[in-house]
């Protein structure tokens, strides 16, 4: 197990792991190149533009939103679920992927819960702009004792989402950090400026590095990656719940938990993947994160895309089997209604494009991934808008019906949104250990002693 | 561990291994004749014996190829995910996934309980005065019709046949033709290939059997988690029947000296624990939201479990085929001590004997559970058919797949 693996870190060979250090550290020991200040500007630029959206919001009220009836869940909650579901990735790395003891997963773990944590936040911002008053919003969101006796309401799902994404945000964030604090440990030995030595030492909680410490660290990580696994499922499932426990058809289907958490799982892998192929060339990690990681990914992309495929499917025959005319109109409407163009985007991003996973070729090349991993993302953002407009602008009534535009506003909170979680995560670039060092080393060859630890 | 005896290499003594072998046999052929006995003397007695026999034959059925299946699903994974620890435990799972060809000759009764539905009275929508007049059985008949059920039921039972023999074969074929290594370390890339585009299959065939055998049998009710419902109960189960025997065949000798060690057993405790809690999941999810939203049209499935006596029963569900193996299997010494195993395993198990039950019965009678001896003959004969396949099978084949490159490392396989 890595964890063991990790504890008795021998050094016997210290060419490959000074290699590996120097090429992990390089990025926060260097100024930034001309690429990253590029890089930096735009999503910043973006970023601000999410701000403006954001206090228009405010200053407004989500009247400025596209939000009507029947539409009255837009792209706040398209968004608020597709940022969700990126983060997926990162847990499922960095706790399910430990507990299967699938050790490939070091090199990619670090990054892939920075994600995460970035992810989240970007997330749960929109349903907090949602509410209106966001400066309200530990009134509307938590059980808070009041001298009117006004509770907020636990048979709602949206109340069970507040615990599931608060809880899902705070363990992620404390799991991450947890595993930064070895290698926050070498970026204060490395460090040379006092005052960079002193803030980084001040980061690592005064990690000593001892037998002790490390023994403590070990049992920590492996108890977070315990709690982690169980999370990893019921966020997205919680998530499924706002929908699946009303009685909108489109929404109301068993299936939606596991459905959701796949379809998470799918995203958030190829957002990892789209991102990691950037890092490991800018930052020239070929080397760490090698054409082998890279692949094992787009093999759970494709297994999980074809889990997706399968849930479209079922639900379709579902609805067709159940005989209710509303559930049927609803999956007809999908496929030929006025958002037909969505529909078959999800289809075709999330269920066909990976296909081209079979192909050896196309998983290793980072050329020929890259499109399939970006049409990915696209195909879960369209799969979101699917699942929430389509079942709304259909009311059982066709008095009710209606037609969802979003305004400039949403697009600018969406777009901007990318700036947010892309400033965060240049900066964790620029000023973190974007590859857990000290549990890579640990793999590099030779570093294990006569343990028998040799399996795959 | 805790049982030093297990431990100790025990050599294969080929006399003391053939009379174990020749003892499972004639164990499982009194088991076997009893249960047909039993289940053939529920024909003749009783206010409706044909319909009683149908639905204890169905239960029985379904009990068998969800192993078989689920067998066939675990080597199959285990081939895809290029897992090395399974390699030396590999032949017991290929072992059930064999009985898909006895599992076949299952079907054939089964297909004619359905096409003689109005005789039976298996399958309410097979029943003509049933499906006339109801609007939904009418929309229905273009998938629920007796013959397109025996015929999707046969060309899937073809699919996994075929399968199988592309999956196994060539793991056995090494076995009694002697092995060629160039040859074999071919057939594996081979297998894995086909073990890869045997999963999508294997979804969609597991999911309309699952449709047509179980929840068909309440024709108006629908779920869309059904289907990977009956997977979760299907893999966990087979997963217990695989550790049942693994266990079985270490004790005896089978195994070869020391070979199989507590490192390969808590996978298989760790694979249990995590099926099981699947299976709490999909089962909660299934239920919760049904009874959230409150539709009638779907809560009459549990309301149908809940009264009328079935309230006991849906806890003990829970209880046996979550809470106990879920407890038991926390610890990290159970997963590698063989007597959590089989005691968890065996917890499983009845949990999918009780998990069917629960499934089918309750359409046979309005009134409540019935359980008597007519319920007793298929446990008897399921349990003596799995027995007689696998005495028939080790007596066969050899339990160590040696011909393969990986057994070697396989056999080194550490924590």
């Amino acid at each position: 197990m890595t964890a063991q693996a990790t504890t008795m870190t021998p050094t016997s060979a210290p060419v490959a792991m000074n290699r590996l250090e120097d090429d992990v550290f390089q990025p926060l020991e260097s100024f930034p190149t001309g690429r990253w200040l590029g890089a930096f500007f735009v999503a910043g630029g973006l970023a601000t533009l999410f701000l403006v959206c954001f206090f228009y919001t405010i200053i407004q009220g989500i009247g400025v939103w596209g939000n009507n009836n029947p539409v009255g869940w837009g792209f706040a909650i398209v968004n608020f679920v597709f940022w969700i579901g990126i983060g997926h990735a990162g847990t499922l790395i960095s706790a399910i992927l430990f507990l299967l003891r699938q050790r490939w997963r070091t090199s990619i773990a670090r990054f892939a819960e920075a994600m995460t944590v970035f992810a989240v936040i970007c997330a749960l911002v929109f349903p907090l702009l949602h509410t209106g008053r966001p400066w309200l919003a530990a009134y509307w969101l938590l059980p808070l004792p009041n001298a009117n006796q006004i509770w907020v309401n636990f048979r709602s799902p949206l109340l069970w989402d507040v615990v599931a994404v608060g809880t899902y945000g705070l363990v992620s964030f404390m799991f991450w950090y947890t595993g930064l604090l070895p290698d926050l440990a070498i970026a204060r030995d490395r460090a040379r400026h006092p005052l960079r030595k002193a803030l980084y030492g001040l980061l690592t909680l005064g990690w000593t590095g001892s037998n002790r410490a490390w023994s403590h660290y070990e049992k920590a990580y492996l108890l977070f990656a315990g709690l982690s696994t169980p999370l990893v499922v019921s966020v997205h499932s919680v998530v499924s719940f706002d929908f699946a426990t009303s009685v909108i058809p489109g929404w109301h289907t068993t299936v939606f938990p596991p459905y959701f958490v796949a379809g998470a799982v799918l995203s958030g892998f190829a957002m990892v993947c789209t991102l990691i192929l950037f890092l490991r060339k800018f930052f020239r990690l070929e080397g760490v994160i090698a054409e082998g990681h890279v692949e094992l990914m787009n093999k759970v992309i494709i297994a999980t895309s074809m889990m997706v495929g399968y849930a479209y499917f079922i639900e379709l025959f579902i609805a067709w089997y159940s005989g209710v005319a509303y559930e049927r109109f609803v999956f007809l409407n999908r496929a030929i209604g006025p958002y037909a163009a969505g529909y078959w985007t999800m289809v075709i991003c999330n269920v066909l494009v990976p296909q081209l996973f079979w192909v050896k070729k196309i998983r290793r090349t980072p050329m020929l991934m890259f499109p399939v991993v970006i049409l990915v993302n696209v195909g879960m953002w369209f799969e979101r808008f699917v699942i929430v407009v389509t079942s709304l602008h259909r009311d059982y009534l066709p008095s009710s019906w209606g037609m969802y535009r979003p305004t400039l506003v949403d697009v600018g909170l969406f777009v901007g949104s990318f700036g947010v979680f892309f400033t965060l995560l240049l900066l964790f670039c620029r000023f973190l250990p974007t590859v857990a060092v000290s549990e890579t080393k640990a793999l590099v060859p030779g570093a294990q002693s006569q343990g028998g630890h040799q399996h795959e | 561990m805790s049982n030093p005896d297990l431990q100790m290499p025990i050599s294969a003594d080929p006399p003391a291994a053939e009379n174990r072998q020749s003892g499972l046999h004639r164990a499982a052929l009194v088991l076997l004749v009893a249960g047909v006995v039993l289940s053939l003397l529920t024909l003749f007695v009783g206010e409706t014996p044909l319909r009683r026999f149908a639905f204890s034959y169905l239960w029985g059925f379904v009990f068998f190829w969800a192993i078989a299946l689920g067998a066939l699903f675990f080597v199959a994974l285990q081939h895809l995910t290029g897992a090395v620890w399974s390699v030396v435990v590999r032949r017991p799972a290929e072992m059930f996934a064999a009985m898909l060809k006895p599992c076949l000759l299952l079907f054939i009764p089964l297909a004619l309980l359905t096409l003689f539905g109005a005789r039976s009275g298996l399958f309410p929508w097979a029943v003509p005065e049933l499906v006339e007049g109801d609007a939904l059985l009418e929309m229905k008949r273009p998938y629920l019709n007796v013959w397109f059920f025996v015929v999707r039921g046969g060309v899937f039972f073809g699919l996994w046949l075929l399968y199988a023999r592309k999956i196994i074969g060539p793991s056995l074929a090494a076995e009694t033709e002697g092995a060629d290594p160039t040859a074999t370390a071919l057939a594996g890339t081979r297998v894995r290939g086909i073990s890869a585009h045997f999963m999508p299959v294997f979804a969609l065939t597991m999911s309309f059997v699952a449709i047509d055998w179980v929840m068909s049998l309440e024709p108006h009710w629908f779920s869309s988690i059904f289907p990977a419902y009956i997977w979760s109960g299907m893999t966990v189960s087979a997963l217990a029947a695989i550790t049942l025997a693994v266990v079985w065949l270490r004790r005896n000798g089978f195994l070869g000296a020391g070979l199989v060690r507590n490192d390969h057993m808590y996978n298989f405790g760790a694979l249990l624990f995590a099926f099981t809690c699947f299976w709490a999941y999909l089962a909660v999810s299934q239920f919760m939201l049904i009874w959230y939203a409150n539709i009638p049209e779907e809560t009459v499935y549990f309301v149908h479990r809940m009264e009328h006596g079935w309230l006991k029963w849906t806890i003990l569900l829970g209880l046996l085929r979550f809470v106990l193996p879920f407890f038991l299997l926390l610890p990290r010494w159970a997963k590698q001590n063989d007597r959590a195993l089989v005691l968890a395993s065996v917890l499983i198990l009845i949990g999918q004997w009780l998990d069917l039950y629960w499934l089918i019965y309750p359409q046979y009678s309005e009134l409540g559970p019935v359980f008597g001896w007519q319920e007793v003959a298929p446990v008897l004969w399921v349990t003596g058919l799995l027995l007689w396949c696998a005495a028939r099978f080790i007596g066969r084949y050899g339990m160590l797949p040696e011909g393969d490159p990986r057994f070697a490392q396989s056999v080194q396989f550490h924590l």
